[in-house]
């Protein structure tokens, strides 16, 4: 019985592709990282990416700042809409209807946005509050308090590491 | 035999689930985390679409495969496949960007080298690469894809390109089919390990396409045009109209939303201002 359990826990946990360190590997190279509410949900395009990136867009209320200085209440990102990927819908062209649901809580790894090199339904009113998720698999992950402390726990070795260069 | 169910055809993606430790390891992965995002319970997201390319054809091909196994193709490690209505247009595309002479088998869907020039350019050579690669990668060249805005990433190796939209949006010193099945199947080549690879590309389709802009600005240059640096939209009403930007003029594509069916391509001149930002 405790071997079957402690196979099961293991297979769940290393099934998780958003683990661990994948989340230091997206921590590293995310400007910022951010737990946000679901505020609004832009219009997808109906199209994958491809010979165009294709991406929709998600308002978002920020709840809690974990990596990178953002002075925003609300932030605009945008998710490359790709096939097969995590974020996106199982078949249809935009974004998974189920994760990204008005009030769900997500961890975000983001980059600034700037507008270009990519195509979408929606244009951007905004520069400054414009972000893009870097990941389309765990670029935007539902939040739960176990990835949350994984990543400030990273996040406060980075910034140690970087007082120790300074 | 797995080997065999791997080169055999595009629905080994699907059968190497079952047979294959590595993949079969990293879809379940995709399955238990979509799981945590409450879609636990739905088809495998990587299974589905690859289900939906698998025409009867392909599953004869399947059983083809499978009573014959296709030893000798494994071992020369040739593994580039093509099926779709534009397959001839697509191996003809791709002899004009590389110089490569091409043979193509309806029965596999086996895209082999004939002839190779003794020098060959860099496009000639990555795509002489995918071609002779033990990775496969399948293309399927089609028409009046009302989900596909001229080529489609799937990751894993797939990709599907729209000749329809190719028609529409080519033009003489404009973009060319031979620069975009480049693209096409440069990315297609870039994205083949992902959603299932840890680490490389982080798992968005941005490094495969940033790949594929390169290639196909190689042959561009070999067709002695400018290159595509950027491109952005805009939202008009039912329609989007994409901006290309090359570094000699603009192209503005206009697809219409209602089945992305590109309705109007036209080039614009660069302002001297445009020109000093390329």
């Amino acid at each position: 019985m405790l071997l079957t359990t402690i196979f099961l826990l293991f297979s769940f946990l290393s099934g998780d592709r958003c683990e661990e360190i994948k989340l230091k590997s997206l921590s590293e190279k995310a400007e910022v990282i951010v737990v946000a509410k679901v505020e609004r949900v832009g219009k997808p395009l109906k199209a994958w990416s491809g010979y165009f990136l294709v991406v929709q867009r998600v308002r978002y209320k920020i709840e809690e700042n974990i990596k990178g200085k953002i002075s925003f209440k609300q932030i605009n990102v945008a998710h490359y809409i790709m096939k097969n990927s995590m974020t996106a819908d199982a078949e249809k062209p935009q974004l998974s209807e189920t994760v990204f649901k008005k009030g769900n809580e997500i961890i975000l790894f983001l980059k600034q946005d700037s507008g270009t090199g990519y195509i979408s339904a929606e244009n951007l009113k905004k520069k400054e509050n414009a972000y893009i998720a870097l990941d389309a698999n765990c670029g935007a992950i539902v939040a739960d308090t176990e990835k949350i402390k994984i990543l400030k726990d990273v996040s406060k070795v980075e910034v140690t590491q970087s007082k120790a260069h300074d | 035999m797995n080997e065999v169910l791997r080169v055999g055809c595009r629905c080994a993606f699907l059968t190497s689930y079952e047979r294959d430790n590595e993949s079969g390891l990293d879809f379940a992965q995709a399955r238990y985390y979509s799981g945590q995002l409450g879609r636990f319970t739905s088809v495998d997201p990587i299974f589905l679409p690859t289900l939906k390319h698998i025409d009867p054809q392909l599953f004869n091909l399947y059983s083809y495969v499978r009573n014959n196994p296709l030893s000798n193709t494994d071992s020369q490690g040739l593994d580039l496949r093509v099926d779709g209505s534009n397959v001839d247009r697509y191996v003809k595309d791709l002899e004009k960007a590389t110089g490569l002479k091409l043979k193509y088998d309806p029965k596999t869907f086996l895209v082999t080298i004939v002839e190779a020039p003794k020098e060959l350019s860099e496009v000639g050579q990555k795509i002489k690469d995918i071609i002779e690669a033990k990775d496969g990668i399948w293309i399927k060249a089609d028409s009046d894809r009302e989900d596909v805005i001229v080529d489609q990433f799937y990751g894993a190796g797939l990709q599907d390109i729209d000749y329809s939209d190719i028609d529409a949006v080519s033009k003489p010193n404009g973009l060319t089919p031979e620069s975009i099945i480049v693209h096409a199947t440069v990315e297609a080549w870039e994205g083949r390990k992902m959603p299932l690879e840890k680490d490389g590309y982080d798992e968005s389709p941005e490094g495969p396409h940033k790949e594929g802009i390169r290639f196909e600005n190689l042959v561009r240059k070999q067709q002695g045009l400018g290159e595509r640096t950027t491109e952005s939209s805009e939202q008009k009403g039912n329609k989007v109209i994409i901006t290309v930007d090359l570094t000699t003029h603009i192209e503005k594509i206009t697809v219409d939303l209602k089945d992305n069916s590109i309705k109007k391509a036209t080039v614009e001149k660069k302002s001297t201002k445009q020109k000093k930002g390329n």
